[in-house]
């Protein structure tokens, strides 16, 4: 294969409403093709990240480049978003009110270049691909929201861009229609091969989507890695908690191990007497009806599963994600065992060692 | 695009700005003992006469616009869907139309006193009538012209509040009279008391009818003292100007804290049609006579005087007149309402792009002169003309070595440039108002789509806003063919427009030939008044 530059490539972003700084030293590089999810509470500055690359917002501080063309940073002219090769879809789809879903789809299309004869059919078959060809005549206000966002999509793709960025696209939607027009649009995106960056909120939406995640909080990227990376070795409990409630233990390592509450745990790569944090998600802690580590002392059902918080003899609290519906009960003795490999191993920001929880 | 928008809102605010800020730069100046004549002697009348008019207009405005809004948004009574557009018929009969009506109608000799004095067999001192020429006829007539504002401003109000919340105040055990008071008035309040102070900025700024009326307030006091013999006249004039102009620009800066609290257009959300109150028996016909009361008044009572009298004597050279006075007011009122539609979207454009302290004062700035009497204004737009044509004179002369007449004084140029002082407001604050209906997003799905924002302008607001556009467009041609007193003071010599007649010939106790021209007026009024009831309707109930 030969070199083909990066899709996007944001550095050292920075930026600052008024006093408040909403991101700080955001690095992201986007290679051709990929999908990529921002993952982030809301406020955490990725619909800001997305503004500032699409040139909706002025930037302040860094750089960003696109499909190998410097469009904003020191020395540069800023380019205006008109310029620059992306295609963004709107949390709210902004499709125009007066204008009929084909004409929404060509707006973006050069008017010069191509006939306008040749734009219908290109807008026809766009609109072909994401399955709403039969509503080229209709107004938006008579659309649902997924059939909107659709719209958006197509007129989005019509620039033929090369970056696509979707802020939110699916939080207007819920239940079965947000995971069917999801499916649809990321096989839509994938097919088209333009580089995506899709913001959302929902961990297990990213986690589905993405080929890489970049986890994003008060403005600091936290992490960037394919889903596995994330979810299975995540670099920090800020990170890890993202997915799930996770139960962390802080320990000096001794041996090639830490002897934890929960047993022993490998930690290769740790040279003996490191303080290490080890993190294990409650649905890497099986029970054992048989065993004798502690007592239950809580029972949270959810849909398919139980959470149950086990008093551990040493004084600590670890929840467990059962999927069985076995009667657990409160002041029932069980064991508790960490499904092997599961656990993660990071070194411990402070180096007190102590039980958290 | 920055740096250029604040450009363009400095300059065309700056040049729309200058008659006032002329006006207000007098204060200062020495008028030879005339202002210190004036402060002994007649103000003390004109601000005792301007409060009391003030107050019992915006008493009276209240009590029909609140009443009648209210009546016709959530009640069910006969002929609620006619009366919820006919009470906005008034609009089109500016103040000193219905003057010269009522004095017609009311006087000794007119047909109401003839017809009791046959009836009850009196003669004159037999019995006590109103007099049309006071200041209660005054307040009367002014309330009835001017209602609809309060009108429209609570009853858009009534109409956003969501149904919700009023069916919740009714689980609550509300009845109608506990929802309007408990719930609907404090949440429409905002939207009233900025249709109040728009109200009481016409009051200020009214000149026919008070003049008519013999009620000396400001207005009225400023053109006298313009036309005093007194070499001192204009500064004193400008000088009573700027202390009416200080309480203009503290309704203006209450009105714009107001409006901006109860946002007039707002439509984010759904919402359901409020389900109207059926209202049984007396009390429905109660309501209808109540809503009936100012359209009569206020609307069919002049307008039926106009149309008899025009049918009986009518002005006596009507025809070849009206086509020529007919041209005239088109053209100006045209090219007017073009120009301020033009300038009130780019100024409104600019304020979107680059929302800054400094532009949003100078957009202030520049909305002012509505709330300026046409009086003033012209007064003002007369000294800046005169002080260019001044510098064009001594400019061409250098250049071309011949000295030139005046260029603009006196032409109409110097009258458009009147009317924009005047009316800009107008269409500006309307595009604003349409702006804000439009939302950020579809400006950057146009700038990601390979719009620039000029391109943005023309592609997606300006056909969005094709309705609002309209409806500004037909706004400023209306109120530029109802201006008196600044077409009086501005127009280039001999040529005449509708108001301008009319005026002439009521001064004259000339009604009957007046008549026809004061039913074009009117009727050319009518035409905002169908827009302003679609607009209100349309802004609270469409949705996109």
């Amino acid at each position: 294969m030969n070199e083909v530059s990066p899709a996007l490539v944001v550095r050292g972003l920075c930026h600052q409403f008024g006093a408040v700084s909403v991101l700080s030293d955001v690095e992201l590089t986007i290679t051709a093709t990929e999908v990529h999810c921002v993952l982030g509470p809301s406020g955490s500055g990725k619909s800001t990240l997305l503004r500032l690359v699409a040139g909706l917002e002025e930037l302040q501080v860094g750089a960003i480049e696109i499909a190998g063309q410097a469009v904003a940073g020191p020395g540069i002219a800023s380019q205006p978003p008109e310029a620059r090769p992306v295609g963004f879809v709107f949390q709210d789809y902004a499709l125009f009110p007066h204008l009929n879903v084909l004409s929404n789809v060509t707006f973006g299309m050069a008017q010069s270049q191509r006939a306008r004869r040749d734009r219908k059919s290109r807008a026809v078959e766009l609109l072909a691909e994401v399955d709403m060809a039969d509503f080229a005549d209709a107004m938006p206000h008579t659309l649902s929201g997924g059939q909107q966002q659709r719209v958006a999509l197509a007129r989005a793709l019509a620039r033929r861009p090369a970056v696509m960025l979707l802020d939110e696209p699916f939080s207007g939607l819920d239940g079965r229609l947000r995971a069917e027009v999801r499916e649809r649009t990321v096989d839509v995106l994938r097919s088209s091969g333009i580089a995506t960056v899709i913001v959302t909120h929902d961990p297990r939406e990213a986690l589905l989507v993405g080929d890489r995640v970049t986890v994003l909080d008060a403005g600091r990227v936290l992490q960037t890695g394919t889903p596995e990376e994330i979810y299975r070795h995540s670099v920090s409990l800020e990170v890890a908690e993202v997915f799930g409630s996770v139960n962390s233990f802080t320990a000096r390592v001794a041996g090639g191990r830490v002897d934890l509450p929960i047993g022993e745990i490998g930690t290769a790569g740790f040279e003996d007497g490191a303080a290490v944090q080890v993190l294990v998600r409650a649905d890497d802690l099986r029970l054992e009806e048989d065993g004798d580590d502690g007592v239950i002392v809580g029972l949270e059902p959810h849909q398919g599963a139980t959470t149950v918080e086990v008093e551990l003899d040493q004084g600590v609290v670890v929840r467990a994600l059962e999927l069985s519906r076995a009667g657990w009960r409160i002041g029932t003795r069980v064991g508790v065992v960490a499904t092997d490999g599961a656990a993660i191993v990071t070194a411990s920001k402070s180096n007190q060692v102590m039980l958290d929880r | 695009m920055r740096s250029f928008s604040t450009g363009f809102v400095l300059v065309i605010a700056a040049i729309i700005a200058a008659p006032v800020a002329v006006v207000l730069a007098s204060i200062g100046s020495d008028s030879g003992g005339l202002w210190q004549h004036l402060v002994s002697t007649v103000l003390p009348g004109y601000v005792r006469n301007t409060v009391a008019l003030a107050a019992g207009v915006a008493a009276l405005t209240l009590l029909f616009g609140v009443s009648t809004a209210w009546l016709v948004t959530v009640c069910r009574f006969p002929g609620r869907n006619l009366l919820r557009w006919a009470l906005l018929l008034p609009l089109a009969i500016p103040a000193y139309l219905g003057a010269y009506a009522y004095t017609d109608l009311l006087q000794f000799a007119g047909p109401v006193q003839t017809w009791l004095r046959e009836v009850f067999s009196w003669s004159r001192g037999d019995y006590w009538f109103p007099q049309v020429r006071s200041l209660s006829g005054a307040i009367v007539l002014l309330s009835l012209a001017l209602y609809p504002y309060v009108y429209m401003a609570a009853r858009a109000a009534f109409l956003e509040q969501s149904a919700s919340s009023l069916e919740a105040a009714r689980t609550l055990g509300l009845g109608p009279w506990g929802c309007f008071k408990r719930v609907a008035l404090p949440l429409a309040r905002p939207s009233i008391a900025a249709g109040v102070a728009l109200v009481l900025m016409e009051t200020l700024a009214e000149f026919g009818a008070v003049q008519y009326c013999a009620v000396d307030t400001f207005a009225t006091g400023i053109v006298r003292t313009f036309t005093l013999p007194n070499q001192y006249a204009l500064t004193a004039a400008a000088q009573l100007s700027a202390l009416l102009l200080v309480v203009v620009v503290v309704l203006v800066v209450v009105e714009t804290r107001l409006r901006k609290s109860a946002r007039f257009f707002e439509t984010s959300g759904r919402r359901r049609q409020l389900r109207a109150w059926p209202l049984k028996g007396g009390n429905a016909w109660l309501a209808t006579a109540v809503c009936a009361l100012p359209v009569a008044l206020g609307f069919v009572i002049p307008t039926a005087l106009f149309v008899h009298l025009t049918i009986k004597a009518g002005d006596a050279r009507a025809r070849e007149m009206f086509l020529e006075m007919g041209r005239n007011t088109f053209v100006l009122a045209g090219i007017a309402s073009v120009l301020a539609v033009l300038l009130g979207l780019g100024l409104a454009f600019a304020v979107r792009f680059r929302d800054t302290p400094w532009v949003r004062f100078l957009i202030g700035v520049a909305g002012m002169g509505y709330a300026v009497p046409g009086a003033v204004l012209a007064i003002g737009v007369l000294i800046v003309v005169a002080w260019t044509d001044h510098r064009l004179r001594g400019l061409v002369q250098s250049v071309v070595g011949t000295p030139t007449g005046l260029l603009l004084s006196g032409t109409a140029v110097a009258l458009l440039y009147g009317y924009q002082s005047r009316f800009l407001a107008v269409s500006l604050n309307f595009i604003r108002a349409g702006l804000t209906r439009i939302e950020p997003s579809l400006d950057g799905a146009a700038r990601t789509l390979g719009a620039t924002p000029m391109m943005t302008l023309f592609r997606v607001h300006v056909p969005m806003l094709r309705g609002t556009l309209l409806a500004a467009l037909i706004l400023v041609f209306v109120d530029v063919v109802k201006e008196l007193p600044a077409t009086l003071m501005l127009r280039p010599f001999g040529l005449e427009t509708l108001s301008v007649r009319v005026y002439q010939l009521a001064s004259d106790e000339r009604l009957s030939e007046a008549s026809s021209g004061a039913l074009a007026i009117i009727l050319v009024g009518l035409l905002p008044v169908i827009v302003l009831s679609w607009v209100v309707d349309r802004s609270v109930i469409s949705k996109s």
